[in-house]
């Protein structure tokens, strides 16, 4: 099981090699929902001026997507001219960090130190993760009833134990960045 | 700007219409509850990004969780989309609307 310590101003971590394999590869995987590459790296001279080459205005079919690029405001024309303004950066924030993450647990050997930025940007791509698990899961309540509507032969149930593992990943980092 | 920095966002000039002048209404931003997000987390948000001390940020994130939605910041409408924005870049559910 991860080992997650504050030792002065740097958190260490130690993760097992299957740890590793689940934080990269859920990473990369929703980083790519968000458009991967092209969402971090945009035309910069679309960039420049202020749009992307298909500046979104609709929001994401895919329910997971939805959730990490909500509507920002009740009213659809009003959501859409926010989406429209804003949607190339937030995926590109978001991209970016689950990049970091990701990279940062690839190039390790299972032992690892964050200092303050690096936690800070990690906690906000482990939540990305959780919030796309959550609906995949239909994570629905507080209290936890869609564990049982959950049949052994349901094929997200293997994601469950990921999902309580990364609550558990994200739980422990931001305990260990309070000071 | 670095990684997981939020997005600002730059409003194109435009005419106001009628029913968007309401001076004495401010506006404010508007935070969901939702069931993945943990309570330590939101706390660790609402300190962030608006400087809340942990007792307001506990406060707001339980008023979050119990009543569904809470009012988080409140300003100019430019002020409440840049915290919307700021807010979905970490996670947080959250809309922008005049009080």
């Amino acid at each position: 099981m991860a080992s997650i310590k504050r030792k002065g101003d740097l958190i260490r971590l130690k993760l097992e090699p299957e740890e590793r394999m689940v934080l990269s590869g859920f990473a990369r995987e929703v980083s790519e929902l968000l458009g991967g590459l092209a969402a971090a790296d945009p035309d910069p001279l679309a960039a420049m001026v202020g749009m992307g080459s298909d500046a979104a205005t609709a929001p994401p079919e895919d329910p997971a997507l939805r959730r990490l690029l909500p509507d920002a405001y009740d009213d659809p024309a009003g959501a859409a001219e926010f989406r429209r303004l804003t949607d190339d950066e937030l995926r590109r924030a978001k991209t970016s960090a689950l990049t970091r993450l990701a990279d940062d647990v690839d190039a390790s050997d299972g032992d690892l130190e964050l200092d303050a930025e690096g936690a800070d940007i990690w906690v906000q791509a482990l939540n990305d993760v959780r919030l796309v698990l959550g609906v995949r899961l239909d994570v629905d309540d507080d209290a936890g009833t869609w564990r049982r509507t959950l049949t052994p032969d349901d094929p997200r149930t293997p994601l469950v134990s990921a999902y309580d593992w990364l609550t558990g990943m994200q739980e422990t980092l931001l305990g260990a960045m309070r000071r | 700007m670095s990684a997981g920095a939020a997005p600002t966002v730059e409003r194109v000039e435009q005419p106001v219409a009628d029913d968007e002048v309401k001076p004495d209404r401010p506006w404010v931003t508007i935070v969901w509850n939702d069931p993945v997000n943990l309570m330590t987390y939101v706390t660790y948000v609402f300190q962030k990004l608006f400087g809340y001390p942990k007792a307001k940020a506990q406060k707001l994130m339980r008023q979050v969780h119990e009543e569904g939605r809470a009012v988080v910041s409140s300003g100019t409408r430019e002020q409440m989309e840049h915290d919307v924005a700021r807010l979905h870049a970490h996670g947080l559910w959250a809309t922008v609307s005049q009080d």
